[in-house]
């Protein structure tokens, strides 16, 4: 994973302790359209990992879908990943501006990720690296940059409607801690979960062997 | 941070420590006053809480998109040259603060800079007034802030005190007195942050508005003006909005009614946000924030930024004359912050 450079904002001649801030949150309503965050068996994670930065390009991550490492290496983190904050109840988290995604960007900055989505990881494990289940969310919040007065962040809201599911699968509607369910879903995925470009070129392969052979 | 000679007169009435004056065209007497506005070296988030005085009300004859048709007499109370406020205080559209952007005495009409129509209907009452300018506010020779002696002034915009004013966008307006430079022949004056000259008496500061006023020294600065008594609307149109707490005395979470138009999740971070500065580069930050269902105990209510909850009427804006208001999401979102009770009395 590629690192983003921390800055020290300067403004008016006076030394501030800016940042860009981040939030990302999927409680917003407490049901519908929430998304809580569930394990590919569709059981809502209570533990796990967290990062946010962006993708040079989506097809980073269908590309990769099948080799975790290399997605990994193509996402570009914000700050440093955080574990899973445990929200309202399994399936929830909120993290409101966490330090580690606390980032000075001064309003001149040219920093790559100032303009792109933010994209999110979940992993099962305490990492991303060592999850060997992962879901990618991309938001349609905007990184920018902090105003002249040194503020400055975006929300993300795990929620239908503002961002897509670019990795994982819905598993459908969940109950939460046994009062509220939720129609949707961020289910992890293991990397064997989508079958890899090759095997399926591989079957139709044979299929098409199959056919010419009958024709015989 | 901010001393406020008027605090002291929430407890009491803010008619305690004001006198009447006559606004020119209401039969009423409306509170006046002034109060010392502190800054530090750094950033201070104010507002403009008193203001001058009203100088044509009454209701609207029709309204056509921008321009409002007003009675025979309105139009003509106003100067041209000036920046006046319309503020619409009945109707759907009350508590909206806006620019006249042109009028016409012959024809009775006025333009606004928005198009109030979709609110605003024939017969809503509205009062218009002059905005205050950094002339009003700083002196046109910038002799009022620090007991007259003015705004830090050197030869250096960047090394002057400075008023930067939002432009709603994110960015902002940048203002200085700044020294003039025998050597190159350019005068001593206000200018803007790329040291073109600026006409302090047409620089409006509009007191919905904050205003950041970057010290490079501390100092005070007193305004006066009359008290706004009604309701305001504020147009969030950013992440990070800059906004005046808009009455002097008195306004608190509880007060402000702010819980009726800001936005309300069950997240603090997607909650539309008050911060309020703590004058030493930190922020005290409430929101809103909904009950957590799978928790009996919790309430909906005003939260701060760890989570506890808190008295609404227990967080005063007397000494933040400005504020910020950070959107949970990126739409744009009107909000009305309501007058402290005891002004319904004034």
């Amino acid at each position: 994973m590629k690192i983003t450079t921390t800055l020290f904002a300067f403004a008016a001649g006076t030394m501030i302790s800016s940042a860009y801030t981040l939030t990302v949150t999927n409680q917003g309503a407490f049901g519908d359209p929430d998304l809580p965050i569930v394990d590919n068996a569709g059981a809502p994670l209570s533990s796990g990992s967290i990062s946010v930065g962006f993708f040079g390009d989506d097809g980073d991550i269908s590309g990769n879908a099948m080799d975790f490492a290399a997605l990994i290496t193509s996402f570009t983190v914000y700050g440093t990943e955080s574990a899973l904050a445990a929200g309202a109840a399994p399936g929830l988290t909120d993290m409101v501006t966490p330090a580690n995604w606390s980032v000075a960007v001064p309003s001149d900055s040219v920093a790559d990720q100032i303009g792109k989505n933010v994209y999110v990881i979940f992993g099962n494990a305490g990492t991303i690296g060592g999850s060997n289940q992962l879901a990618i969310w991309k938001s349609d919040s905007v990184f920018g940059t902090e105003d002249d007065a040194g503020n400055g962040g975006t929300a993300v809201s795990l929620e239908t409607g503002k961002g897509s599911l670019l990795l994982g699968r819905d598993t459908g509607a969940t109950l939460i801690a046994g009062a509220v369910t939720f129609s949707n879903t961020i289910g992890l995925v293991t990397a064997d979960a989508v079958p890899e470009p090759s095997t399926s070129l591989l079957a139709a392969l044979a299929g098409l062997a199959l056919a010419v052979r009958r024709r015989r | 941070m901010k001393t406020n000679t008027l605090k002291a007169a929430a407890a009491v009435g803010l008619s305690a420590l004001l006198v009447g004056s006559a606004a020119a065209q209401e039969s009423k007497s409306k509170p006046v006053g002034y109060e010392t506005v502190g800054y530090t070296a750094g950033f201070n988030y104010v507002g403009i809480r008193l203001h001058e005085a009203p100088v044509a009300s009454g209701a609207s004859t029709t309204i056509d998109f921008a321009t409002v048709t007003v009675a025979d007499g309105v139009a003509d109370a106003l100067v041209a040259g000036t920046t006046y406020l319309f503020e619409a205080t009945t109707g759907d559209a009350a508590g909206a603060v806006t620019t006249v952007e042109s009028f016409d005495a012959d024809a009775d009409s006025v333009t606004l800079s928005d198009d109030l129509s979709d609110n605003f209907a024939d017969g809503d009452e509205f009062i218009i007034r002059p905005a205050s300018t950094l002339a009003s506010i700083f002196g046109d020779a910038n002799d009022v802030a620090n007991s007259g002696g003015g705004l830090t002034s050197t030869g250096s915009f960047g090394t002057c005190d400075q008023a930067w004013v939002p432009d709603g966008q994110g960015g902002f307006s940048k203002y200085a007195y700044v020294q003039g430079n025998p050597f190159t022949g350019t005068l001593t004056g206000w200018k803007d942050a790329d040291g073109a000259d600026v006409t302090a008496a047409d620089t409006a500061l509009i007191y919905s508005d904050g205003v950041i006023l970057v010290g490079a020294a501390a100092g005070d600065v007193v305004v006066s003006g009359s008290v706004k008594l009604q309701s305001v609307a504020l147009s969030l149109t950013t992440t990070f909005n800059y906004a005046g707490s808009i009455f002097p005395a008195g306004l608190t979470l509880a007060e402000s009614e702010l819980e009726n138009s800001l936005l309300s999740t069950g997240s603090f971070g997607t909650s539309d946000q008050l911060w309020l500065s703590d004058g030493a580069g930190g922020f005290a930050k409430y929101a809103f924030v909904q009950r957590n269902p799978f928790d009996p105990a919790s309430v909906t209510g005003w939260k701060d930024a760890d989570g506890n909850d808190v008295d609404g009427a227990t967080v005063s804006f007397d000494d933040n004359s400005g504020v910020i208001v950070v959107r949970g999401d990126s739409t744009v979102r009107m909000v009305t912050v309501d007058s402290p009770d005891f002004y319904d009395e004034l």
